[in-house]
């Protein structure tokens, strides 16, 4: 997974949790204890989730490609191991954010049979690699073990 | 590889999306009504507004058709769609198991077709993908779809259109229409005022009644008029469904085309057929009659509200020389396990409890509010009627009710509202098997067989009545080991 994903929602989690403390300052002056309360929640809820959480997800999700399989590791307080093999993708959906190629914002879809597998974060080579091998699964025709 | 756009009138269904915004003129209108310089000339000095409102709803529309194309080749076809956050769906023909091109009247008009494709993937019974395509684009992707099939000599199935007709209209189940009638109330009570709508519907009523009220009692009239209505309307959906069905088998697939004004075709991959099912109503039962249904993800699903038929309405000999045909892997194990004797009252507590709601509705009435006694005895006596047919229904399925195994496949015959089903599924699409005993079942020592079958939404099978002791030892013979004991 790219840094620079992680980089990029940190910044924007501190911003915002910034911007809504401003605001809380600056109209809940009347009331002091509510804009304490707020500045207070809103600085915990951006520690816990740009500094604690966020860099936690993105260390312990690990993506591993086979010739045949596709797993990935992921969790932030309860891990999960989640398997899927290629013959058993029935199609794939790519979405791409802008500035995607330079931030990391580049997730698959891996639809498989009975359920979905979601590759965040991916950097554009990474992005690249992982879609054509699932796809080139497909190209061949390789039919579901059902 | 060919590209393109959707159809245009993909627009309008966009535009329903955006319709959440018209709140913003509605909130403005009610504020001008209070307004102290006069309604019409405060709503008019911010009607800018309004107009802002409506550009902007054809404009977000407009941006949302632009960023969806689609492109197909002779293997696949790529869905792209957005425009700051872009997505992209790849499905590849082989594995498709349905494609769906559908056509109301209007869309026949205009030229466009509503192309539905369905994979086994995920677990939801929508269609993977839904696209409205130019009908030339869809045309063209079903001869690459079906280009992408196997090469085999055809067999085709026509049912013949007089038994069709004859069949529709002496077997569709006035209840089928009767569910129609009431989503059709349903739908325009979104429309129209309730209370209009009732009274509409009970002076048409009640001037029919009075009319024939020479030959019979006006409450059996209007009862008449309602059962009447209910199946015709099925006869006619069901006609304007299957009329000019046809269906082609090769080695790989299965070709569904039917419909009057509205055009459908489907092309099915056989593999990824789960199971079959071949329906009968009460009525149809006792002439031999049925329709034979597949379960194929994509076909039939509820998201589109279609039927997954692939032989309509004919003779049970008729449906039995299709499965031959289309499904010659299917073999019929014969049933081996029926419900044992002492469930056979555990068959009524279903109409029971439907009985119980209309019962009580009418205690209510009769004992707080004597004075609607007139109106309340007749609806108490109408809404019993579905209890009543249940338990005939029931009583037929306590005498047809089973299950058999052979060949690496499962045969399960059971009733579910009204329907009497004859299943077959091969063995490996089985996905789940519980065995549940309500408290009466325990002391009988009889059971409930639950079978679930693959499906892209859930399909369970319910055996009612089984012998417990004789359902276990079935299944361990099959090989499934179900421990004894709580």
């Amino acid at each position: 997974m790219k840094p620079a994903a992680l980089y990029a929602i940190e910044t924007a989690v501190f911003i915002l949790a910034g911007a809504l403390a401003f605001l809380a300052y600056r109209y809940l002056g009347s009331m002091k204890i509510l804009m304490y309360v707020l500045i207070g929640i809103f600085a915990a809820a951006a520690v816990i989730f740009g500094a604690v959480a966020l860099p936690l997800y993105f260390r312990r999700t690990v993506i591993y490609l086979s010739s045949d399989d596709i797993s990935i590791n992921t969790g932030i307080f309860f891990y999960r191991r989640e398997h899927m093999k290629l013959s058993a993708v029935q199609y794939l959906t790519s979405v791409t954010f802008p500035l995607g190629g330079l931030l990391g914002f580049n997730f698959i879809i891996a639809h498989g049979l009975g359920g979905n597998m979601i590759l965040p974060f991916l950097s554009k080579k990474d992005f690249d690699e992982i879609f054509l091998q699932i796809d080139s699964r497909g190209e061949n025709g390789s039919r579901a073990e059902e | 590889m060919h590209s393109a756009r959707q159809h245009p009138l993909r627009l309008f269904s966009y535009t329903t999306r955006y319709f959440w915004l018209l709140i913003i003129p509605l909130l403005r209108s009610l504020y001008s009504l209070f307004s102290e310089q006069g309604a019409l000339a405060t709503w008019l000095r911010g009607a800018w507004l309004d107009l802002l409102v409506l550009f902007s709803i054809l404009a977000f529309a407009w941006i949302r058709w632009l960023s969806v194309t689609f492109t197909f080749d002779s293997e696949k076809i790529v869905l792209r769609r957005g425009v700051y956050i872009t997505a992209e769906d790849r499905v590849y023909y082989s594995k498709i198991s349905t494609l769906s091109i559908t056509q109301n009247v209007l869309y026949r008009l205009l030229g466009a077709s509503t192309v539905y494709i369905g994979t086994n993937a995920g677990f939801s019974d929508k269609a993977d993908l839904t696209v409205v395509m130019r009908r030339t684009d869809a045309d063209r992707l079903y001869e690459k779809v079906k280009g992408s099939r196997e090469k085999s000599l055809n067999y085709s199935i026509l049912p013949n259109k007089l038994r069709l007709i004859l069949f529709s209209l002496l077997f569709s189940s006035a209840l089928s229409g009767v569910l129609i009638i009431v989503a059709l109330l349903l739908e325009t009570g979104k429309i129209f005022d309730r209370e209009v709508e009732a009274r509409i519907i009970l002076d048409t009523l009640t001037e029919a009644a009075r009319r024939v009220s020479v030959f019979f009692p006006p409450i059996i009239t209007v009862i008449s008029i309602v059962v009447i209505s209910a199946w015709a309307l099925s006869f006619i959906s069901n006609l304007i469904v299957f009329w000019g069905f046809v269906l082609t088998k090769c080695s790989d697939s299965v070709y569904v085309k039917s419909g009057i004004w509205a055009k459908n075709r489907h092309i099915l991959k056989r593999e990824k057929v789960n199971y079959i099912d071949i329906k009968q109503s009460f009525s149809s039962k006792a002439f031999r009659v049925s329709s034979l249904h597949i379960n194929c993800a994509g076909y039939g699903s509820r998201g589109r509200k279609e039927l997954s038929v692939v032989l309509p309405i004919t003779t049970g000999k008729e449906v039995n020389g299709a499965i031959k045909e289309v499904f010659p892997e299917y073999p019929r194990p014969k049933i081996e396990l029926k419900s044992s004797p002492t469930s056979y009252p555990g068959f009524y507590f279903q109409p029971l409890v439907f009985a119980t709601l209309p019962a009580a509705a009418f205690a209510v009435f009769y004992y707080f509010l004597p004075t609607w006694y007139a109106v309340a005895y007749p609806a108490f006596a109408i809404t019993l009627i579905p209890s009543i047919w249940l338990a005939t229904c029931k009583t037929l399925s306590m005498f047809t009710t089973g299950v058999g195994f052979g060949e690496g496949y499962i045969t399960l015959r059971y009733e579910r509202m009204y329907t009497f089903h004859t299943v077959i599924a091969p063995k490996d699409r089985i996905t789940k098997i519980v065995i549940r005993q309500s408290p009466f079942q325990y002391l009988g020592g009889s059971c409930t067989l639950l079978i679930y079958t693959a499906s892209d939404a859930r399909a369970m099978h319910p055996i009612r009545g089984l012998n417990l002791e004789k359902t276990l030892a079935l299944l361990k013979r099959e090989g499934t080991r179900i421990e004894d004991g709580v």
